[in-house]
């Protein structure tokens, strides 16, 4: 691992992973990965397709089998929680595809969101929150999800993942699909919400963007994690653009 | 836009179709109590017990049916063949408690309704492991098997079925099936705006991803699956009574099946109104099709099957609606608002001006 001298390694981390191997069934994806991320800050994931990045965030939600190692959110081990528990805990997890449900209005995808907690009410206020926060939902909130644009679709996948209050968040390839001027606005949402106070990790074939916002840096190949930095660190960097960034 | 659309728009606005459906929306207890009343006033006012008042009956019986049918494969998106099997086992207990155990009408009613429910919660464990077609085939299965059993068995009259005498009064089913149907049509209309409601239509678009947000879907799915068959069981338990007579053909009715199908999809698949009104509107073609060129109602039903499914996918209600939004879209800058949408997150939503329009 090749480490530049200015960069210092999480040592409050609000989520890590320590000498994680995981897979799905009898595969293997990650060899003896570890990541730590600071309670506020923004950590991109990049790396080549088939790398493991997908997998990495799964393995955190547990979706995928973790063989050894641990994951640590808070100080608090939760190697193979589920995913409903986490989404309790606070950490919320927007999926690669497109995962809104297209013949449900807006406002019932944002509702969808809450359920996870038994308290109807709940949802529906911090629904309302949400829609004052970002005007553009709350006057669309009643369309179907399925006639919206691809960027408002995109806001509405990060509106409901706020939908619990999340400390942490996790976006998979947030850019993927976008029209180049709605990349722009979807990093600027993620800013925004770092802003107020979640933790971000992402992952992001856009490596240039995703870099640009982090304030941490990881490149992933192979499921092994092969550098790591700041992101100005990892832009900069001659082997991960030669090798990762096209330049 | 080609001229006829033109015309339409002139005659028939899609702004006053959008006030209208919102005025359902905002008032839809009102008319249910206010169709409620009038409908229990008809007797009243007038309608006798025969044909017109069979007719009407009729169609409560096929409303509580189709209703019934959309709660899982309009709402939940499972399309099921075997619902009639819900409606022969409650037609046949309370024959059965009727005649063979003297038991009064009202117990064998409510024991048929729990039967439904109980045989609905053993067969959905089994049914919905299957998705599509699967699940189409397999309900289908459980259809003809039910019959077939009925068919064999000694307490259900084998084949020849079962005569049954001394039945209540024309007007106390025509109350009865008013009743079940207002009953269900309240609930779905409650349990649309609901928890419950939402998780049916976030299984109907993509199950995984409802999962995969910490929804139980097997519960939910079956929990559905009882409701339709406590509707279409008590249907059924009334039915056989009202129709003094019973047998494996007509009460396990694969053909009632498919036109419960088709009245939701003609209605409006998905919607509280919509499989009511379609089963108002078919079974009432259907009567005037049989009156008047009997044995041309299968043909008529397989074509009103095609031009449906072809010229308005989305039935009734769901064509109304889209043409209804199609307003409001083009107030919002059709395209060009959709696009701009996910821009500013301060942008004032005020019209964009109808440059796409």
């Amino acid at each position: 691992m090749a480490t530049t001298p200015e960069y210092t390694a999480a040592e409050d981390p609000i989520l890590s992973m320590d000498s994680v191997v995981s897979g799905y069934g009898n595969t293997t994806v990650l060899h003896d990965v570890s990541i730590a991320v600071e309670e506020g800050e923004i950590a991109c994931l990049i790396g080549p397709n088939g790398s493991g990045k997908s997998t990495l965030m799964k393995s955190i939600y547990g979706f995928a089998d973790i063989k050894s190692g641990t994951v640590t959110l808070d100080g608090e081990d939760i190697t193979g929680r589920s995913p409903q528990e986490n989404l309790k805990n606070g950490m919320s997890y927007v999926l690669q595809d497109a995962s809104v449900f297209p013949n449900m209005t807006v406002h019932e995808n944002m509702l969808m969101g809450g359920y996870v907690f038994k308290d109807d009410d709940r949802a529906a206020d911090r629904a309302a929150q949400l829609y004052d926060e970002f005007p553009v939902l709350g006057d669309i909130k009643e369309q179907k999800a399925g006639t919206l644009s691809g960027g408002q679709r995109r806001l509405l996948e990060l509106a409901r993942a706020l939908m619990v209050d999340p400390d942490i968040m996790m976006l998979d390839e947030p850019s993927i699909g976008l029209e180049p001027k709605f990349i722009d606005d979807v990093f600027e949402r993620i800013r925004q919400l770092n802003d107020l106070g979640t933790t971000m990790l992402l992952v992001e074939q856009n490596a240039e963007k995703g870099l640009s916002v982090a304030d941490r840096g990881f490149v992933l190949a192979s499921g092994e994690i092969k550098f790591t930095g700041t992101g100005t660190e990892l832009l900069n960097d001659e082997a991960v653009g030669r090798l990762y960034l096209g330049g | 836009m080609s001229a006829d659309e033109g015309a339409l728009r002139r005659v028939l606005p899609p702004e006053r179709v959008d006030d209208f459906l919102g005025a359902c929306d905002d008032y839809g207890w009102l008319i249910l109590v206010a169709s409620t009343v009038l409908a229990g006033t008809l007797p009243l006012a007038g309608l006798e017990a025969g044909f017109y008042m069979t007719f009407v009956t009729d169609l409560f019986l096929f409303g509580i049916l189709a209703l019934s049918w959309d709660l899982v494969g309009g709402q939940t998106g499972y399309p099921s063949f075997g619902n009639m099997a819900f409606f022969g086992i409650g037609a046949y207990t309370t024959a059965i408690l009727v005649k063979d155990f003297s038991v009064g009408f009202p117990v064998a009613f409510v024991v048929a309704g729990g039967l439904a429910v109980a045989f609905a919660a053993f067969i959905g464990v089994i049914v919905f492991r299957l998705r599509g077609h699967y699940f189409a085939i397999a309900t289908l299965g459980v259809l003809l098997a039910a019959q077939q059993v009925s068919r064999n068995l000694e307490i259900t009259g084998g084949a020849s079925g079962k005569i049954l005498l001394d039945t209540p009064s024309a007007e106390a089913f025509y109350y009865l099936f008013l009743g079940v149907l207002v009953a269900e049509i309240a609930l779905v209309y409650y349990l649309s705006g609901t928890r419950f409601g939402f998780v049916l239509n976030a299984i109907r678009d993509d199950e995984q991803k409802a999962t995969a947000m910490g929804f139980n879907t097997t519960y939910y799915k079956t929990a559905a699956w009882m409701l339709a068959a406590l509707f279409t069981g008590l249907a059924g338990a009334a039915w056989s009574l009202d129709n003094t007579f019973v047998d494996p053909q007509t009460a396990y009715n694969g053909a009632w099946n498919v036109e419960l199908i088709a009245m939701a999809l003609l209605g409006g698949s998905g919607t509280v109104a919509g499989p009511v009104l379609g089963a108002f509107g078919l079974h009432s073609v259907i009567v005037v099709v049989d009156t008047y060129a009997t044995g041309w109602q299968l043909v008529l039903l397989g074509t009103a099957v095609i031009v449906t499914v072809v010229a308005f996918p989305k039935g009734v209600v769901g064509t109304l609606r889209e043409y209804a939004a199609e307003m409001a879209y083009y107030e919002r800058g059709g395209m060009a608002a959709a696009n701009d949408g996910g821009d500013d997150p301060d942008e004032d939503s005020s019209p964009a001006g109808g440059e796409a329009g």
